[in-house]
């Protein structure tokens, strides 16, 4: 056990291995959670731990240490994002720690290596927000539109672009209606298709992009929307979800699910109540709609995924009309898989390199 | 989570950060340790896990996928090495944990990214070896030299050399007498600075860096031994310490028992009583006042290895004239708890020293 509070107990165990993947330290995680009695404290303590990185990230930069500073301003954006992670019982701090961490992340947008470019793509009159890198030599590269879940964000997930540029696979690392910065104008969507092809349309007008060979991939909801945009969106040649939803209502009542979830979706889905938030949530659903899904599709999931049972997973395959379809279950696999990420990443994004003409090796 | 068995315990207290840092996965901690019924059971358990991450490398080289199989024997030497890492109770396990873990590391060797060389460095009558990596600049680069403590290894010191060469400097992590490879022919010498002058000697014949600009980094008893190194090996222009001893016999009683079996092992030392006595040639009495390059000590004030005075000592008698001494109030030992801190700190400084960059 690692704290007394049932909350914080069970939201550690849940995403601890998330937390640490995601570079949060583990002494200060150790730290918080000896600072915090119950889950009200969870946003300030992990305010004041970021703040302690910036100004390390801060200090560096007046120093003129660039390289450190570029480092510590990314490792300040992820620590903010943890202050704001399922934290919406003071909006104000949840607020606060999601533009912070998005402002430390553009402060060196310039610097990062491997180049990071932050795109606006035109939507419904507004628009949506993509991080977008290319690999080493001359395109047009394929490319893999990687989708946050309920509560990871571009920059979370563009953090871990290494292993398909890697590949030979450019990645555009997407946050649709409801997902980090752009939730703070547009709420969750459950048609997620039409982030996705106007993601597509923008993605067709870039010359280093082959818009023959879009993958998408998602973890979590981003589980749930990958496969929904894939069964809509023909442009898409390959789908890989990780422990997404076939329903979201279904999983919205299950038990295990923790407290701080559920209210992480009231917020982002603009809903006033958990009963309108369950009437809501059964849209979200690839009922009637996972037939449609024909290009080759990749569905892992863990056993113990505590948040979406596993056969939530299995039916969104079982439903697809995919010729090439595969079910990967992981007998100890939490949610995300990310307590056993050395075995669903490599194959992630090896699988995606061979369908979309990256390279393994 | 804590364990019913104190040295288990005791373990992790002191070095899970390492652990985490180091490529180790919290899943697989738990899952080793709550298996383990007490110390004895750390080698047999941490090489099950190895085999497991050794099959996940082997299984995506025989299916082509590269990239992944690189990776993943990686990750199954850092395995390996958990096998061994301050486990000496049953030589036979920990011989082969070592073993395993440079066949491991060896096999992928061409297909490291940044690359990687392995070098055979002279020394007396012998060798010892290093592996070698360096920027894609067009002039010779300065070099730092990474020392490993106790019971790390080249192996993993070297996962550090993107950070440096991003700074414009080459890298050479050695395994010199009583360390990792080297351990299995050469016990500990407290004459390190012969070591680190064997390294240089090599260094010089080598093109491809400014052996003018050489620097070392040393952490835990690898801290003792790049101040060692620095008092007597005038080549040497820029010197780190991190949690290091100032005298080796001071803290021999001080250190958990396993560390201490670890170090009787290393000596090649037959009795405690021996190791202690061996221990007291561990010092730099009398050596100090002969450092005069630039000196940087870090050191963590919550260290339960190395108290931080001994580590302030070193920079006391130091005879440098731009020496600097840094103490991180919550640091552990190793400074691991705070790595983004003296990370850093500690390539800036070498990269400033030795004229790398730092932006």
């Amino acid at each position: 056990m690692m704290h007394p509070d049932p909350i914080i107990e069970r939201v550690m165990e849940t995403w601890m291995p998330r937390f640490l993947g995601g570079g949060i330290a583990y002494y200060d995680i150790q730290t918080v959670l000896s600072r915090i009695r119950d889950w009200d404290d969870w946003g300030p303590e992990w305010m004041k731990m970021a703040e302690m990185h910036e100004e390390l990230a801060e200090e560096a930069w007046k120093k003129g240490h660039r390289i450190s500073a570029v480092q510590a301003f990314q490792t300040a954006s992820a620590y903010y994002h943890t202050a704001c992670f399922v934290y919406v019982r003071d909006l104000k701090i949840h607020n606060r720690g999601l533009k912070k961490s998005v402002e430390c992340h553009d402060r060196v947008l310039e610097y990062m290596e491997p180049k990071v470019e932050k795109i606006k793509i035109p939507f419904e009159g507004t628009n949506i927000l993509g991080l977008f890198s290319t690999p080493r030599g001359g395109g047009p590269f394929p490319v893999l539109i990687v989708l946050p879940g309920l509560d990871s964000t571009k920059e979370t997930r563009h953090q871990r672009k290494g292993p398909y540029l890697r590949r030979g696979l450019a990645v555009l690392s997407l946050e649709g209606p409801g997902q980090g910065e752009v939730s703070q104008w547009l709420k969750i969507r459950p048609d997620y298709e039409v982030a996705a092809s106007a993601t597509i349309d923008y993605l067709e007008t870039r010359p280093d992009v082959d818009p023959t060979r879009i993958g998408i991939f998602g973890m979590s909801m981003g589980g749930y929307y990958a496969p929904r945009s894939a069964a809509f969106e023909p442009r898409i040649k390959a789908c890989v979800g990780n422990c997404g939803a076939y329903n979201y209502a279904e999983c919205f009542i299950v038990d295990s699910r923790p407290i701080v979830s559920r209210e992480a979706f009231l917020h982002y889905s603009g809903c006033k109540t958990e009963e309108e938030a369950f009437e809501f949530a059964q849209q979200i659903s690839l009922e009637g709609v996972a037939e449609r899904i024909t290009c080759p599709l990749l569905i892992l999931h863990g056993k113990l995924d505590p948040l979406v049972p596993w056969e939530q997973g299995k039916r969104i395959v079982d439903e697809a009309s995919s010729v090439d379809k595969r079910f990967v279950l992981y007998e100890d696999g939490i949610h995300s898989t990310s307590n056993v990420g050395y075995r669903s990443n490599p194959l992630t994004a090896d699988w995606l390199a061979e369908k979309l003409g990256g390279t393994l090796s | 989570m804590k364990h019913p068995d104190p040295l288990i315990q005791e373990t992790l207290d002191v070095w899970m950060p390492r652990f985490l840092n180091g490529g180790i996965h919290y899943y697989d901690i738990q899952k080793a340790t709550g298996r383990m019924k007490s110390w004895d059971d750390w080698g047999p358990e941490w090489t099950k896990m190895a085999e497991m991450h050794e099959a996940l490398a082997e299984e995506a080289w025989q299916a082509g996928r590269r990239i992944s199989s690189v990776q993943a024997f990686q990750t199954a030497a850092r395995y390996y090495h958990m096998a061994y890492f301050i486990y000496t109770r049953d030589p036979e396990v920990h011989d082969r944990g070592l073993r395993k873990m440079l066949e491991c590391y060896d096999r992928i060797l061409g297909y490291m990214e940044p690359s990687v060389e392995k070098v055979t460095i002279p020394f007396e009558d012998t060798f010892f070896v290093g592996l070698f990596s360096r920027p894609k600049t067009e002039s010779p680069p300065p070099v730092v030299i990474f020392i490993p403590g106790l019971d790390s290894t080249k192996e993993g010191r070297h996962n550090a050399r993107g950070t440096y060469m991003r700074r414009g400097m080459a890298v050479l992590s050695i395994d010199a007498p009583g360390q990792g490879e080297t351990s299995l022919r050469l016990k500990i010498r407290p004459d390190y600075e012969k070591s680190v002058g064997a390294a240089i000697d090599y260094l010089e014949s080598r093109a491809d860096v400014d052996v003018d600009r050489v620097g070392i980094n040393g952490a835990s008893l690898g801290g003792y031994y790049a101040p060692r190194a620095a008092a007597f090996e005038k080549r040497v222009i820029a010197c780190v310490g991190n949690c290091g001893p100032f005298d080796w016999s001071e803290v021999f009683e001080i250190i958990p028992q396993v560390t201490r079996e670890a170090y009787i092992h290393y000596a090649g030392a037959k009795s405690r009583e021996e190791a202690f006595e061996q221990s007291k040639t561990m010092t730099l009495k009398g050596a100090a006042k002969n450092i005069t390059c630039p000196l940087l000590i870090v050191h963590g004030k919550q260290d339960p290895l190395i108290p931080w005075e001994q580590g302030k000592r070193i920079v006391d008698e130091a005879s440098s004239q731009d020496k600097q001494f840094i103490l991180f109030d919550e640091g552990n030992h190793g400074c691991n708890n705070i790595q983004y801190k003296a990370g850093p700190l500690v390539a800036d400084w070498l990269a400033m020293q030795l004229g790398g960059t730092v932006s």
